[in-house]
């Protein structure tokens, strides 16, 4: 009698001290949880586990004597939207009722029942009904709000301001828990809560047997510590008009390159890209998109090496228009045909980024060109056809960047290698790089899908992107005016018909790529000097496959051009390479490290480039790499071998 | 075996059938009814998978995800991941044919804009860097293994059957053996465990956290795979689904694999039931 005189006072006198704040749990999980956290901050509190009954409301549409009529009613609706229906019988009515939907909120409910309504449907009903549920309870004392003093009003103030202002009472502390483990506080919850969860196997048998139909009923089959809620949001395609228009910074990149060779007259090079993105869709058909890019680039070296690029560039910007069977685009784009990788001999519609030679990443290394294209959708195929109304001429960097084809100082051009004539034309002449405006022609390209291989059939009538140098006719011609002609080189495109296709398909734990495209017009020059087009093909084969069916993945290509000359000619009329890529991930995927290279199988080519990457702090990626090139002087590796270098960088996306 | 294609769809969901007293009198007559499982003729869902490891912030990733089963038995799946921004839009087609033929795949790199196909013998890599394997994500035939029920077990106060499924082949699995804790009446595995390398101890395991009743299939609102040996988890949830909708079967082509706006249309009409 005595202890209970002891705690009855205390609890009196301890009742004006703590507030009880009732919190209302799904789980007996969450509450313990809850319980825990809150012990852990010195409070206290109890748990009781009540069974409440709840209204639920199901709306039916009512009065049909035949299943017949039933259905065909459910099946209208369904047309509506109304997903889930059920025809029950009996279970309402002595007849045929369609349960429409089921929710503890008669909120929800009553949207779906106007709904109804204002199809004109007459036969709409509220059934209700009770349920059984469990619910934990958690009685927590919060510690009493910190006193609060109203601060005496300035003399200079009006106490009417003053009152209004300030409010009576502390606010209460927030509780610290995870807005989706409460449903509610308890003694706010004059509406039913939409969850409900169960543990025990008794009770699941008890909500099967209540609730059929309940989208919005959940039930905790297991949980533990890791049972966890991410939020992240959604990206909704049905937000209203903010999901017409999207926005993106496409990349972001930073980088350091330090040249490794003593032969090379650079030091340093840093490097900035950026390029971004807006898209407005303008209906379900319309689409318009404004795109474009910033490349810095700042050359440090021995004296006249040095050289600041700052260049802005449009990217995809276009007005595009889909329906079921076709896809028009009118403006800027880049277009990627062909399967290969490294080197695909049938894309030649797109337009080459070669300002930073072999540093981009394969796949990267394209520019937008103006465009019409048209892609029309069959079947099982697809029609691809483009127009380019201005040419674009492969993208290069200033003639001082050491990724320029033609070396100056050298007397070298990518795939010439160095002659004395060579040194003496470009160090007395200048690169006429003015290219005529005029067409870059078009494509047409055949997609389909056989038997679980794909197939691509192209025909081009396009002029050629990588620029070829023809020696001034007039200077080949007599050399003694090679002091008088303005020009050394010409810069050509040739317009070249190509015919190709490409194949990609499955054989066992290999996925093969097989292109080849016939070249009516391939620029050479001849052991005269005189610039000529001939014949050509080119041809690559690649296989990719992951070793040990393990997570790196390996991708090998092996590819050849050939040109058929009528005469002696000073170009490599038949190269062969042996191309590829390693990747692997590891460190939980934190770390990738990932290699490159091109092997020339003909002529001493070399270029490796490993590097590691971290990708842990997404969206962004931290990397450093080694670029290694060596070669003869007629070939890749040979004429940017002084290019060999270590680099540094930053890049992502967002 | 069963369908844990949680990836796909995010779900393995079930109609509660009165085989709540049903006794299984083999192990593949519970594999087959653990795979007839009905979960609607297609379904469309919204989720999102975290990377999880001990010490770092989870990687989250949102993906959308549509399924049908067409006329013929084929299964067609098409994911596509909306964040973050340097995976956003990049697509994965999969159809998995009824006959042995072997499955087609391509994924839809928006970064080099163009599709490429994928080699469905691949089972073993890592999808998207987490710890689901590419096996994890096709249908398995209950033929292709070997079934055993080993007992009955009560997991979490849930009635379940323990179901061991060894690979009828090496070779056809990446996996020795796993152990299934099917739940008796909804049919959904609660919790696999995944051996591999002949080893005595699971390497993997796969843990439901929450089913719900969506349109009247139990769906896997919640899950965690989790690598017993470098303790990373790749958490599945799933934020919205909708069964048995107007999915066209053209949305599984590579025009709309290649065009992720195509699917905005459909995405939008879901949105509005």
């Amino acid at each position: 009698m005595f202890k209970y005189l002891i705690s009855l006072s205390c609890l009196f006198f301890l009742q004006p001290l703590y507030a009880v704040q009732p919190y209302e749990f799904s789980t007996k999980e969450r509450a313990d949880r809850f319980i825990q956290e809150q012990e852990a901050r010195g409070k206290r509190s109890n748990l009781t586990v009540q069974k409440q009954q709840k209204q639920r409301y199901t709306v039916l549409l009512k009065g049909h004597t035949q299943w017949g009529n039933a259905f065909k009613q459910a099946q209208l609706i369904d047309k509506q939207g109304f997903s889930g229906l059920e025809v029950v019988k009996g279970r309402y009515e002595r007849g045929y009722s369609i349960i429409v939907r089921q929710s503890l909120s008669k909120k929800s409910i009553g949207k779906t029942f106007n709904r109804l309504r204002r199809l004109g449907m007459k036969n709409v009903k509220v059934h209700t009904d009770k349920i059984k549920l469990v619910r934990y309870i958690v009685m927590l004392r919060e510690p009493p709000a910190p006193k609060f003093e109203r601060p005496k009003p300035s003399s200079l103030m009006k106490p009417a301001v003053v009152n209004k202002s300030l409010p009576d009472k502390a606010p209460a502390p927030e509780a610290i828990v995870k807005k989706s483990d409460i449903l509610a506080p308890a003694t706010l919850m004059s509406k039913p809560a939409i969850e409900s969860t169960v543990e025990k196997e008794s009770v699941l048998a008890t909500q099967e047997e209540n609730i059929e139909l309940d989208d919005e009923v959940m039930i905790v089959v297991m949980s533990d510590s890791s049972d966890i809620t991410y939020e992240m949001s959604i990206e909704d395609d049905d937000e209203g008009t903010g999901d017409n228009f999207e926005w993106a910074v496409d990349k972001i990149q930073l980088e350091t390159e330090l040249f490794t060779r003593s032969s090379s007259s650079v030091d340093h090079v840093e490097y900035i890209n950026a390029s971004a993105h807006a898209k407005w869709q303008l209906s379900s058909n319309w689409e318009v998109q404004i795109a474009a890019r910033l490349d810095g680039n700042y050359q440090h070296g021995d004296k006249g090496a040095d050289n600041d690029e700052l260049n802005l560039d449009y990217g995809n910007n276009f007005l595009r228009y889909r329906d079921q069977s076709m896809r028009l685009t009118v403006g800027s784009d880049t277009v990627r045909w062909g399967k290969m990788d490294t080197f695909s001999p049938t894309d030649n519609v797109s337009s080459l980024d070669m300002s930073r030679g072999v540093l981009f990443e394969w796949g990267e290394a394209y520019r937008s060109a103006p465009i019409v294209r048209g892609e029309f959708f069959f079947d099982n195929g697809k029609l691809d056809v483009v127009y380019l109304p201005y040419f674009r001429e492969a993208e290069l960097s200033d003639k001082e960047n050491v990724w320029y084809p033609v070396n100056i100082e050298e007397g070298a051009i990518l795939g010439f290698g160095s002659t004395p004539l060579l040194k003496t034309l470009l160090q007395n002449g200048k690169i006429d790089d003015d290219i005529n405006e005029t067409d870059g022609g078009f494509g047409i390209r055949y997609s389909t899908t056989l038997n679980s291989m794909d197939f691509d059939l192209t025909v081009q009538r396009v002029k050629l992107s990588t620029p070829y140098y023809q020696i001034n006719p007039t200077i080949v011609a007599n050399p003694a005016l090679m002091n008088q002609e303005k020009y050394a080189l010409i810069e050509k495109h040739p317009r070249s018909w190509v015919i190709g296709g490409d194949t990609e398909f499955q054989a066992g734990y290999f996925l093969l790529r097989f292109e080849a495209a016939w070249f009516s017009d391939l620029p050479a020059t001849t052991s005269r000097l005189q610039y000529e087009t001939y014949d050509g093909l080119k041809w690559a084969g690649g296989a990719e496959f992951y070793p040990g069916d393990g997570d790196t993945r390996v991708n090998l290509q092996l590819s050849g051009s050939h040109i058929d000359e009528k005469e002696k000619i000073i170009d490599r009329d038949n190269i062969v390479n042996l191309s590829g890529e390693v990747e692997t991930l590891f460190s939980n995927n934190r770390w990738k490290l990932s290699g490159r290279f091109n092997l020339g199988l003909d002529e001493k080519d070399i270029y490796i480039s490993p590097e590691v990457a971290y990708l842990g702090w997404e969206p962004f990626e931290m990397y450093s790499a080694i670029h290694y090139l060596d070669g003869n002087d007629n070939t890749l590796g040979g004429f940017y071998e002084n290019n060999t270098m270590v680099t540094f960088g930053w890049r992502g996306q967002f | 075996m069963y369908k844990f294609k949680y990836p796909i769809t995010f779900i393995v969901s079930t109609f509660l059938f009165p085989i709540v007293c049903h006794s299984y009198d083999s192990g593949f007559e519970l594999a087959t009814a653990v795979s007839n499982r009905p979960d609607g003729d297609n379904a469309y869902s919204v989720g999102i998978m975290a990377l999880v490891e001990k010490g770092h912030k989870p990687r989250l990733r949102q993906m959308n995800s549509f399924r049908l089963d067409d006329p013929n038995g084929n299964t067609l799946s098409l994911i596509r991941f909306k964040k973050p921004q340097d995976i956003k839009n990049t697509g994965l087609l999969t159809i998995d044919y009824y006959s042995d033929k072997d499955s087609d795949q391509w994924i839809f790199l928006p970064a080099v804009k163009k599709s490429r196909r994928i080699s469905s013998k691949r089972k073993g890599g890592r999808f998207v860097g987490s710890d689901i394997f590419y096996e994890d994500l096709r249908d398995r035939r209950v033929s292709e293994d070997t079934h055993r029920i080993v007992k009955k077990e009560k997991l979490n106060g849930m009635e379940t059957i323990v179901l061991e499924s060894i690979p009828s082949s090496k070779g056809n699995s990446v996996y020795d053996k796993r152990v299934s804790w099917i739940h008796v009446k909804s049919l959904i595995p609660l919790r696999i465990d995944f051996y591999q390398n002949g080893e005595s101890k699971p390497v993997k395991r796969s843990l439901v956290k929450q089913v719900g009743k969506k349109q009247g299939f139990w769906t896997i609102l919640k899950a965690v795979t989790q690598d017993l040996k470098s303790h990373h988890e790749t958490h599945i949830q799933t934020n919205e689904i909708l069964y048995d909708q107007s999915i066209p079967s053209e949305l599984f082509t590579q025009k709309y694999l290649e065009d992720p706006l195509r699917e905005k249309d459909i995405v939008k009409q879901l949105s509005r039931k």
